[in-house]
């Protein structure tokens, strides 16, 4: 076998891209945090970054890296299923305050979704990009399913998703400036649903039951936008 | 304690969902129905089996690099994006402010609305609320 056969083979491999992934990934974790855990610089978007830049500067086709890490996106399938475990931790405290968890869930959600696609008319959006972008505050292994599922495309959904988040998270201190009469809980209710992870590491930093809040509405509103989208979409139409 | 059989429950519930969504055909992603599964089941067993929390922990804690490959993806998608970026951008930013504002509000008044007619209640005695 010659040297680059022996190279191809390995190239050909799962191995050498998961490796780069959880690489860049840790690069990403720690710039993150020497920025001082600034909502611009997430880590997966700085991994990715510094892939993008490795592929281009390699010339390695995008498709061979998205295939070598197609294990990775099967993880999103039990990730999703997990998100039961918050709940049914959660189960008394939804049961103490399910009128306005519930309200605000269905308020929140159709608003979610119904914007996007009601400003993505009015600016003239293509119809791939507002399919794409209104599943978009749900958490991410929801979105880009339903986004695939709607007729989206899942990677422009990612992006999406993520952009959501950091201006959610930033939105945070105009928010309670604007709403002063509004206490932690609804504050971390609207920035989990609106802004899902990112938002729930961000109502953390505000105080713990905002951060818990938060939690439940990201796992809440992933089921909800996979319940609703389908449908508000029917009705948009 | 063996991680295995809450990995096999973790599988078994996004199989059952997986299932459940191709035979009639729901709109809705298996994985989704699979969380509802595995929520009934742990009602159901009232209690969280041994493992279970660790192995979801650690996949939520790590969902993040699994999104690594699509950033990457996005790549190719690059182009369409640039096209219609300033459009895009104001849906975005106005789309979460708008979300924010209204869920943030409605928690609010809602809370106030629930908190106001248990209190109503209590006055007259009426224990139902």
């Amino acid at each position: 076998m010659t040297q680059a056969e022996a190279w191809n083979t390995l190239l050909a491999s799962p191995l050498p891209w998961l490796t780069a992934t959880v690489g860049a990934y840790l690069v990403g974790q720690e710039l993150h945090q020497r920025s001082g855990c600034h909502p611009l610089t997430q880590p997966v978007a700085l991994a990715a970054s510094l892939l993008v830049v490795f592929l281009l500067a390699t010339g390695y086709p995008v498709e061979a890296y998205t295939q070598g890490t197609a294990s990775l996106r099967f993880l999103l399938g039990p990730a999703t299923v997990a998100l039961a475990i918050p709940l049914y931790e959660r189960r008394h405290l939804i049961a103490r305050t399910w009128l306005p968890l519930g309200a605000s869930l269905l308020v929140g959600c159709v608003t979610a979704v119904l914007s996007v696609m009601c400003l993505a008319r009015l600016f003239g959006l293509s119809d791939a990009m507002m399919l794409s972008m209104s599943p978009k505050s749900a958490t991410m292994p929801v979105a880009m399913e339903v986004s695939t599922q709607i007729g989206g495309l899942s990677a422009l959904t990612m992006v999406f998703v993520m952009a959501t988040g950091i201006v959610g998270a930033a939105l945070l201190d105009p928010l309670r400036r604007f709403l002063p009469r509004v206490d932690d809980r609804g504050l971390g209710f609207a920035l989990g649903l609106a802004a899902h992870g990112i938002g729930v590491g961000r109502a953390f930093q505000m105080s713990p039951v905002a951060g818990v809040f938060a939690g439940l509405a990201m796992a809440l509103n992933g089921i909800a936008t996979a319940l609703l989208t389908p449908t508000i979409l029917a009705l948009f139409h | 304690m063996s991680a295995l059989r809450p990995l096999g429950l973790l599988l078994a519930c996004q199989l059952g969902g997986e299932l459940i969504a191709r035979f009639l055909v729901l709109p809705l992603p298996g994985a989704v129905i699979g969380c509802a599964l595995l929520f009934g089941v742990l009602l159901v067993r009232g209690r969280m089996p041994v493992g279970l929390k660790m192995i979801a922990d650690g996949l939520l804690r790590y969902l993040p690099v699994m999104f690594v490959p699509a950033g990457v993806g996005v790549m190719t998608d690059v182009q369409r994006l640039r096209n219609e970026w300033g459009a895009l951008l104001a849906t975005l930013v106005l789309s979460a402010t708008i979300t924010l504002v209204v869920t943030a509000w409605n928690f609010g008044a809602v809370t106030r609305l629930a908190s106001h007619l248990a209190s109503q209640g209590r006055e007259t005695g009426d224990d139902a609320g």
